[in-house]
């Protein structure tokens, strides 16, 4: 008897995404590649190629991907963020400094993350779209063309989202008045 | 802010946001009251205005390892007061000395952490955790004098501490097996490690890295755990990347970790982690193997196959360790912490239980808990897979459980001089087999589970990916191949995939005939289950050939089973039906039901069959009333006997229906027919072959009702199913023809003559000349014929159709007797009065 081809349930993407980008993760997090930097959004893009060339990966639609990566990568960083965090608190947790690592950039980041995740969380219970908007560009790097076509709207409304998303982020991590941050005009 | 005002705010920030500062003020004057919404969208838009390349950049992620000491280049002389001797063992967490300290006198062990503690809080934290360590006090856990915080050469801040020192320690597993201990005494040993871990425990201290090496034993055999809570001062990042600790190493400590331990989602550990910890570790001492084989390719895969595999049973590692063993083990590692023993000293308890065989407290998981679990990962063929995987396991369940046959034994036993000695060598061969089955079905369950395959597995699949594997498992036990080829025969029959399950039946019947100095009870079943899945295939002459053929063998035989052979009976019957021998096959029915009667088996499924064959053989003789009680009774029996939904009882309620149809209670028999093909679709699926009849049947309902678009739906779904079986599977004769009719109903002649060609060539070729379905078709194709202006055609097909119909219905037939006024109409029509006369008091002898 023939049987369909598989096709993946969204939870099962899911679970296949997340997987890949934790292995990818935890390469980098581990220091086994040479670059110094890396990018949530390369790394969803790696992952992506990594389970396309696998064999039966063909099923695998890169926007359709991206999209549930994109909310992974964003809880991947998110948790890493508070580890890191809690570490320097002591957290209750784990005692240990890292070394001389730790600088107040690096602690302004994570600091950073978690406003925008918590921004995000309120930005999605008014208005979910304009908060996926955010999490697919930001987070999965796609374009807003990709976006318009994974969320079935037009690159107009797309447009208008991702401005009003971002200025409404903007506001909520730079805080109340935009006209003192403003700079300076030339 | 309302939902209201929201709306507002995102409308406005849309139209004003391109406009210049002036113009947004002008137009929010003019389109905005509301003060609220007002000052926000003013606010958003300047936040717009300079958020330019906020966010435009994807987050970057400086990359960051912890920096791990690097082991020192020279080991130190001395760490504190403390005077080291030599290194005992390294780790990924540090280096163990031997030290002595001068005050007071005596050895101490020292560990040196790798981790620096760069300032001076986090150095005070680490004083602090181990200060609470150093009050756990019990003669089983190795005690804590002191620690501090040790600069080595290169300036680093390296903290130790120093515990008590135990000499000629050896690890608990090393210790067991240099001393060779007995069951008895590994149990005193194991319940001596749980109270020392519960101690702890009241103290709220979780260990979170108990392993063998981290239990002591001493010479006088008192363990001694060690490094309480270390585990914990180290902890970094995640369970994955702890501390740059090398893959291996990683993948060393995995082996003792709990399920909730390598989940990176996990919450908060409790003490229940311990009690997982313990359980592998004891699970080793007991069988001399870890619960499963992990994957050293990677440390993800490791993780998974802690999180999601089952503990292979112990019974396998060691044959010994069976029964209440088995599930104080399985209950220790359970998945869910929530199924674990709750307490270390619960554990303990019923490894005293245990010990002194008094009954345990655990419940044991049995082999429904293991499928729930294996196929909860997979929920959307749970039910069919745990079929198959039921199907298996019973099979295996007769290897392991299936003690050889008296007769086998009595012999062995005769021969030998020595009867202990023989029976002690039954008993390792069938732990050998029950070992080599195991072993197989670990092997597709892996092959089924999600590291191995990217998709949900189908049962379909499970069983196919476990065909190659059955030759190779069991080249020198064909026995055992017979058996699981068996069984796996019967599994693709309850999946609907006849042709694959009659290759298996096929097979085992080879091998077992090929080894005769087998269970005669298996080789009969098997034999059995060729009759069944000719059947299913449509088969028929060759089915009835061999049916008859067992059946004369076994009453010859002395030890034929009553059961086995009333099962041969009633396929020979529907053998016999589907061949059009339905008075023979009634007989043949009836037989079966007698001997069931006479026999003391327990026998109501095959009892329930017979009656519904019988009834459908019945009917299709012409007899509908007569049917009708068989197939009662056997309703009735069956919704006492099976589940609700169980597809015997849609086969009964769409046979019913089908009476109801000739009997032309078309509403009746519909509401009675759609209930089967729901029950069929619920629980077999809406591809099984066992829908056709059903399907077929409806199919006919519609066509009489001319809903042609309804019929025409389900004899192709039919033809779908029937040819997913075998392209020349008969019963699509019966369906092409109705199909036929259908199109000649629509006055669709062409396609009509095309499906009657086929339905004839293929009723033809697949049944023994002269079978009733051949003069059927001829019957209803000689009406189109004559239809369409070709009577002669039409006479040439009702010749040949009507002593067909004649002997197989019989020539009182209503259908025989209906033919031959029809074929006697048509000859009058032609002018041809003799013959239209004859044929005319041929038809009107019975009436």
């Amino acid at each position: 008897m023939d049987f369909p081809p598989p096709t993946p349930s969204t939870s099962a993407l899911a679970a296949i995404a997340y997987d890949e980008l934790r292995v990818l993760a935890a390469r980098h997090l581990r220091g086994e590649r040479d670059d110094h930097t890396f990018q949530p959004t390369v790394l969803v893009h790696e992952a992506f190629l990594r389970l396309a060339e696998q064999k039966g990966g063909d099923w695998v639609n890169r926007g359709q991907f991206v999209a549930v990566a994109s909310a992974m990568m964003r809880r991947i960083l998110v948790d890493h963020a508070r580890r890191r965090l809690a570490q320097r608190h002591g957290g209750g947790k784990v005692l240990l400094e890292i070394s001389a690592d730790s600088t107040v950039g690096e602690k302004g980041r994570d600091l950073e993350m978690l406003a925008l995740h918590e921004a995000l969380e309120q930005l999605a219970q008014k208005s979910p779209r304009r908060a996926r908007v955010v999490e697919l560009r930001y987070f999965g790097g796609l374009e807003l063309e990709e976006i318009a076509t994974q969320l079935e709207v037009t690159v107009r409304t797309i447009t208008n989202d991702w401005a009003f998303s971002r200025a409404w982020l903007h506001r909520a991590l730079r805080g109340g008045s935009a006209t003192e941050k403003k700079p300076p005009s030339p | 802010m309302t939902d209201h005002q929201w709306q507002e705010v995102e409308r406005l920030f849309d139209e004003l946001r391109s406009l210049t500062e002036t113009q947004r003020e002008n137009e929010l004057t003019r389109q905005c009251e509301d003060e609220e919404v007002r000052s926000t969208v003013l606010q958003l838009l300047q936040h717009h205005d300079c958020s330019t390349g906020f966010l435009s950049d994807n987050p970057r992620q400086e990359l960051e390892t912890p920096r791990l000491a690097p082991f020192p280049s020279q080991a130190p002389v001395r760490i504190g007061n403390y005077q080291l001797i030599r290194p005992i063992a390294a780790g990924g967490m540090g280096i163990v000395y031997e030290a002595q300290q001068s005050s007071p006198h005596r050895r101490v062990a020292i560990k040196l952490l790798r981790i620096s503690v760069a300032s001076e809080s986090s150095s005070r934290r680490f004083l602090h955790e181990v200060d609470i360590l150093g009050r756990l006090q019990h003669p089983g856990i190795a005690k804590i004098h002191d620690a501090g915080v040790h600069e080595d050469e290169t300036g680093l801040s390296l903290p130790y501490f120093a515990m008590e020192f135990v000499p000629e320690a050896k690890d608990i597993l090393r210790f067991s097996v240099e001393r060779k201990l007995a069951t008895q005494e590994l149990c005193q040993l194991m319940v001596q490690v749980c109270e020392a871990v519960h101690h702890a425990h009241l103290r709220g201290v979780i260990h979170r890295d108990l392993k063998p090496a981290n239990i002591l034993v001493d010479e006088n055999g008192q363990p001694r755990v060690i490094d309480f809570g270390v585990a914990r001062i180290a902890e970094t990042e995640t369970a994955f990347s702890s501390m740059g600790t090398s893959h291996g190493e990683l993948i060393g400590t995995l082996r003792y970790m709990s399920p909730e331990q390598c989940d990176p989602g996990a919450h908060d550990l409790d003490l229940r982690t311990d009690v997982y910890s313990l359980g592998v570790t004891f699970y080793e001492l007991l069988t001399g193997e870890l619960p499963y084989s992990l994957p050293t390719s990677s440390v993800i895969k490791a993780a998974m196959v802690i999180r999601e595999n089952l503990p292979v049973p112990p019974s396998r590692r060691c044959p010994e360790i069976t029964g209440d063993w088995e599930t104080v083990l399985q209950t220790a590692l359970a998945k869910d912490p929530e199924d674990r023993y709750q307490s270390v000293m619960a554990l303990a308890e019923d490894i005293r239980r245990v010990q002194t065989h008094r009954p345990i407290l655990a419940r044991p998981p049995g082999l429904w808990t293991e499928i729930r679990l294996w196929t909860r990962r997979r929920r959307a063929l749970a039910v069919s897979l745990a079929i198959v995987v039921a199907a298996i396991l019973a099979g295996a369940g007769l290897a392991t459980f299936g003690f050889l046959d008296a007769r086998r034994s009595e012999q062995a036993a005769r021969r030998s001089e020595d009867a202990e000695k023989n029976q002690r060598l039954i008993a390792q061969q069938q732990r050998d087999e029950s070992e080599a089955v195991t072993r197989f079905l670990e092997d597709i369950l892996h092959a089924a589970s999600p590291l191995e395959s990217k998709h949900e597995v189908t049962a379909r699949e499970l069983l196919d990916a476990s065909l190659p594997r059955l030759a190779s498992s069991f080249v020198n036990r064909p026995d055992v191949e017979a058996r699981l080829r068996h069984t796996l025969g019967r599994a693709y029959i309850a999946l609907g995939s006849y042709s694959e399950a009659r290759k298996q039946i096929e097979a085992s019947l080879r091998l077992r005939e090929e080894h005769p100095n087998n269970d005669p009870a298996a080789l009969s079943r098997t034999r059995v289950s060729l009759v069944f899945v000719r059947n299913l295939l449509g088969e028929y002459a060759e089915a009835e050939a061999y049916a008859s053929q067992v059946i004369a063998e076994s009453r010859e035989s002395s030890t034929r089973s009553r059961e086995i052979h009333a099962e041969l009976l009633m396929h020979r019957g529907t053998a016999l039906r589907g061949l059009g021998k339905f008075h023979q096959a009634v007989k043949a029915f009836e037989e079966c039901l007698t001997g069931l009667d006479s026999a003391d088996v327990d026998a109501t499924e095959i009892r329930i069959h017979c009656l519904q064959s019988m009834g459908a053989s019945l009917a299709d003789s012409g007899d509908p009333d007569a049917a009708e009680s068989p197939l009662r009774e056997a309703l009735e029996e069956a919704e006492l006997f099976f589940d609700e939904g169980h597809p015997e009882v849609a086969q009964l309620l769409g046979d019913l229906g089908e009476i109801l149809r000739r009997k032309n209670d078309l509403d009746g028999a519909q509401s009675l027919i759609e209930e089967a093909i729901q029950i069929y679709e619920a629980s077999l699926g809406a591809d099984h072959p066992s829908l056709y009849g059903a399907l077929n049947n409806l199919g006919m309902i519609h066509g009489e009702r001319r809903r042609f678009d309804e019929a025409l739906a389900c004899y192709q779904r039919v033809l779908r199913l029937l040819r997913a079986q075998d392209a020349r599977h008969p019963e699509l004769a019966a369906t092409m023809k109705n199909l036929a009719e259908l199109h000649f109903a629509r006055r669709e002649f062409r396609k009509a003559d095309a499906l009657y060609e086929q339905a004839l060539a293929m009723s033809r070729s697949r049944y023994p000349s002269g079978h009733y379905e051949t003069g059927i078709i001829l019957q209803s194709f000689a009406s189109s014929q004559d239809y369409q202006g070709n009577p002669e055609g039409a006479i040439e097909m009702l010749t040949e159709a009507i002593p067909i119909l004649e002997s197989t219905l019989g020539p009182d037939d209503h259908r025989t007797r209906g033919t031959l006024e029809y074929g006697a109409q048509i000859l009058e029509r032609m002018g041809r009065r003799h013959e239209a006369e004859d044929w005319r008091s041929r038809a009107r002898t019975f009436e």
